[in-house]
């Protein structure tokens, strides 16, 4: 009697969450799963549909500099985005939040919109800017007469990654001002006014108050960029599709922002070759990059103790 | 023990459960292809019904130029009019890609196929098309002009699809800039005043210097590319075996006209390559009998009388054009072919074509009495007869080569090219071959190049 009680409250949570898991099931499950058999054939739509075991993983990470040179554009893009965000992001928040600025929602918006604009537009904005011939900035730069040839931008290898960098680094600046101001509102008012009491100065109120207590947003927006940047593929891509310069190139010069999702997408869907083998085994190799860099973000993050 | 069990039994239904239906809806997809091979009808199988089923049906197909379909079902429907089509706009660029999503799903494909120049190769490889010159259609290939077969047939030597139109290319030029730098407008004298293209880039160095970097012969290499790539008669590549020799030839010539200064660095398409067409910098563009509609005139719309058209060193060659074909697994294909045959295939769909979108179909017939092809002076083109034009001047030089599944991207990785050796002056066509068999190899590493 007792147990045929529990067995009928214990049916029905499990019959409401199975919905969600049906579509987990199909959506998420099965793809992943399907993808990770994809990475061990040689499918093209040629006829080819063989099992091939690790070759195409063996192929990607012994010979194919391809990859590894996306992966490492990634990495620097990271490397030289990331850092600047958090510390110009914390600066800018920080001063919305002080007391010298008023009307504090008209510059949070303004900052916060670069990040509601789509990758698409933002794209060709980026590609007509920098245009070689027609672009503004070069016409702008030759009337200040800041320069006399015009520069290729975009066909510098250089150029084209710090294109890139730029606007990333423009798009999610008010992202995470947002996140730092919404931070820094949260954090009580009588630890600022303790430490005034105790007459810190502003410079070690930020360092020694702000900051640590934004570590939980620190260690979110962080991770989350981490594993979006190794992702990046709209930005580099649609500057170089062809959409607004007229001609497109896998990569950009060089291969200079070719990135691992793009390599992806070009194995198996953007030209003719059609390796669906190949392209799920860059989508399963760069998983495991994320996890990797994640993990190690999270660590160094953690090192000196609870996240929290 | 029986709650154990039952709290078990209840997983595994549940989980059980779940995977019936990702099973279910997971094979979706695949049983659509199975049913359509089986259910898939071919002409002869339902002859029982006659002209019935190839003069009736709903037919389905995936375009992207409505405007010119819609004509052209104009004058179709007056002789078939119980064929109907349904159009689906599919955009160019994403031809391939929806085709492809479509076989890999499982999904179905439109009875009517179409295939745009630099994808055709790659479409008829996925072997979707039917064999038009296999029973029941029984397509004379004799029929087509010869420089056509090519272009429209599979690397088992299949035809498998059919033009909308010939696409015959040559260059346009500006008129003012002609005159004034190479001393004449006239199509003729501009023709023959270049016999090579070592001519070509020699003369371009002399615009450039004589007009102080102001005016050069081309806007980009791309548009270089773009004729010398289509002069070529042999393939890019054989089987698996890159061209090597050729396209060591093209880069030579790109590199030549690099050298003497005969491009402005423009990127073909862009939004500064398209302003060109109004200004006065650049004397000559490629051109196929669908520029001067859908470029020439839409980039330089206030000017008439201030282009020409004339034809290159190397002569005439093909650029663009559109070829359709049949789904293998269509289940109209009678009707599909009565629509194909009657649009594109036939005296009956020269008629049609030419009445309804003033296309000229790549048949011999067609040319036997070509006074009907004029188009009457062009007061755009200073009075020069386009139609008489392509068909008097550029056709008896037209050459083609065999499509290949590369085509595509063939095409891409001479654009990453060619954006260096625009900007380095350094980088030559050995570097620029090298640098194109990395960028091929990427994906088709199964090419080989000697």
């Amino acid at each position: 009697m007792k147990t045929s009680r529990m067995n009928r409250t214990n049916k029905w949570p499990y019959l409401f969450i199975t919905p969600y898991f049906l579509f987990y099931a199909v959506f998420s499950l099965f793809p992943i799963f399907f993808t990770l058999y994809l990475s061990f054939t040689d499918w093209d739509l040629f006829g080819n549909k063989n099992f091939v075991g690790f070759d195409n993983y063996v192929q990607l990470f012994m010979h194919d500099k391809f990859f590894w040179t996306s992966l490492w554009n990634v990495l620097v893009f990271i490397a030289c985005y990331l850092p600047a965000l958090v510390l110009i992001g914390m600066l800018i928040a920080s001063l919305i939040e002080s007391k010298l600025i008023r009307r504090k929602t008209f510059f949070r918006l303004s900052f916060f919109s670069a990040y509601m604009t789509t990758p698409v537009a933002i794209g060709i904005i980026f590609a007509l800017l920098f245009d070689w011939q027609g672009g503004f900035v070069n016409n702008l730069f030759i009337e200040l007469g800041w320069i006399q040839d015009k520069v290729n931008w975009l066909g510098s290898p250089a150029w084209a990654r710090w294109i890139v960098i730029m606007m990333i680094f423009w798009k999610n600046l008010g992202y995470f001002i947002m996140f730092y101001a919404a931070g820094m509102a949260s954090i009580d008012t009588s630890i600022y006014e303790a430490a005034e009491i105790d007459g810190a100065s502003a410079k070690s109120v930020f360092f020694r108050i702000t900051i640590p207590l934004l570590k939980p947003i620190n260690l979110f927006l962080i991770i989350t960029s981490i594993i979006g940047g190794l992702q990046l593929v709209e930005e580099p891509m649609l500057l170089y599709s062809g959409w607004a310069s007229g001609t497109s190139m896998t990569g950009g010069p060089d291969g200079s922002v070719f990135t691992p999702i793009w390599y992806m997408f070009d194995a198996s869907f953007s030209g003719s070759s059609f390796k669906y083998g190949k392209g799920a085994a860059i989508a399963y190799s760069t998983f495991l990059f994320i996890a990797l860099f994640s993990l190690m973000g999270i660590k160094w993050l953690n090192r000196d103790g609870d996240s929290t | 023990m029986q709650k154990d069990f039952r709290k078990k039994l209840s997983w595994s239904t549940l989980m059980g459960l779940m995977l019936c239906v990702s099973l279910v809806l997971s094979a979706c997809g695949g049983s659509n292809e199975g049913g359509n091979s089986n259910s898939s009808s071919s002409p002869e199988a339902s002859s029982e019904n006659g002209s019935d089923a190839a003069e009736n049906g709903k037919l389905i197909v995936w375009g992207w130029d409505k405007g010119s379909h819609d004509k052209l079902m104009t004058e179709f429907s007056k002789n078939h009019p119980n064929i109907q089509v349904e159009y689906v706009e599919v955009s160019a660029k994403d031809y391939l890609k929806k085709i492809q999503t479509s076989i890999a799903s499982g999904s179905e494909l439109p009875d009517i196929i179409w295939a745009e120049a630099a994808q055709r190769g790659a479409i008829y490889e996925l072997n979707v098309l039917e064999d038009l010159g296999a029973a029941p259609y029984n397509f004379d290939k004799s029929t087509l002009l010869d420089f056509e077969v090519p272009l429209l047939t599979n690397s088992k030597g299949q035809l498998v699809a059919l033009d909308q139109q010939v696409a015959p290319g040559a260059v346009a030029y500006k008129r003012e800039l002609a005159k004034q730098y190479l001393g004449t407008d006239d199509p003729d004298q501009l023709a023959s005043m270049f016999q090579s293209w070592d001519d070509f880039a020699q003369k371009g160095k002399d615009v450039y210097d004589q007009s102080q970097g102001k005016v050069t012969m081309f806007a980009s290499l791309m548009d270089a590319y773009t004729i010398l790539s289509n002069q070529m008669t042999e393939p890019f590549v054989d089987g698996n075996k890159v061209n090597k020799a050729e396209m060591l030839d093209l880069f030579n010539k790109l590199q030549m006209l690099r050298d003497t200064n005969n491009e402005a660095k423009l990127s073909m398409w862009s939004p500064s390559w398209s302003a060109s067409y109004s200004q006065d910098n650049v004397i000559f563009y490629p051109a196929a009998n669908w520029s001067p509609e859908f470029v020439i005139k839409p980039n330089d719309k206030n000017s008439s009388g201030a282009w020409g058209l004339t034809v290159p060193p190397g002569g005439g060659f093909t650029y663009g054009g559109t070829s359709v074909g049949i789904w293998k697994d269509s289940k109209q294909k009678e009707a599909a072919w009565t629509y194909l045959k009657g649009t594109y295939g036939s005296e009956e769909g020269a008629e049609v074509s030419f009445k309804g979108m003033q296309a000229i179909l790549p048949l011999k017939s067609v040319f036997d009495d070509t006074s009907k092809l004029a188009s009457g002076p062009d007061e755009f083109f200073g009075g020069q007869d386009l139609n008489k034009f392509w068909v008097e001047k550029v056709f008896p030089s037209i050459k083609a080569k065999p499509v290949t599944k590369y085509d595509q991207d063939v095409y891409a990785a001479s654009e990453i090219v060619l954006q260096t050796m625009a900007q380095d002056n350094n980088f030559d066509a050995n570097q620029a071959l090298e640098k194109w068999s990395e960028e091929m190899k990427k994906n088709h590493p199964e090419l080989t190049i000697e």
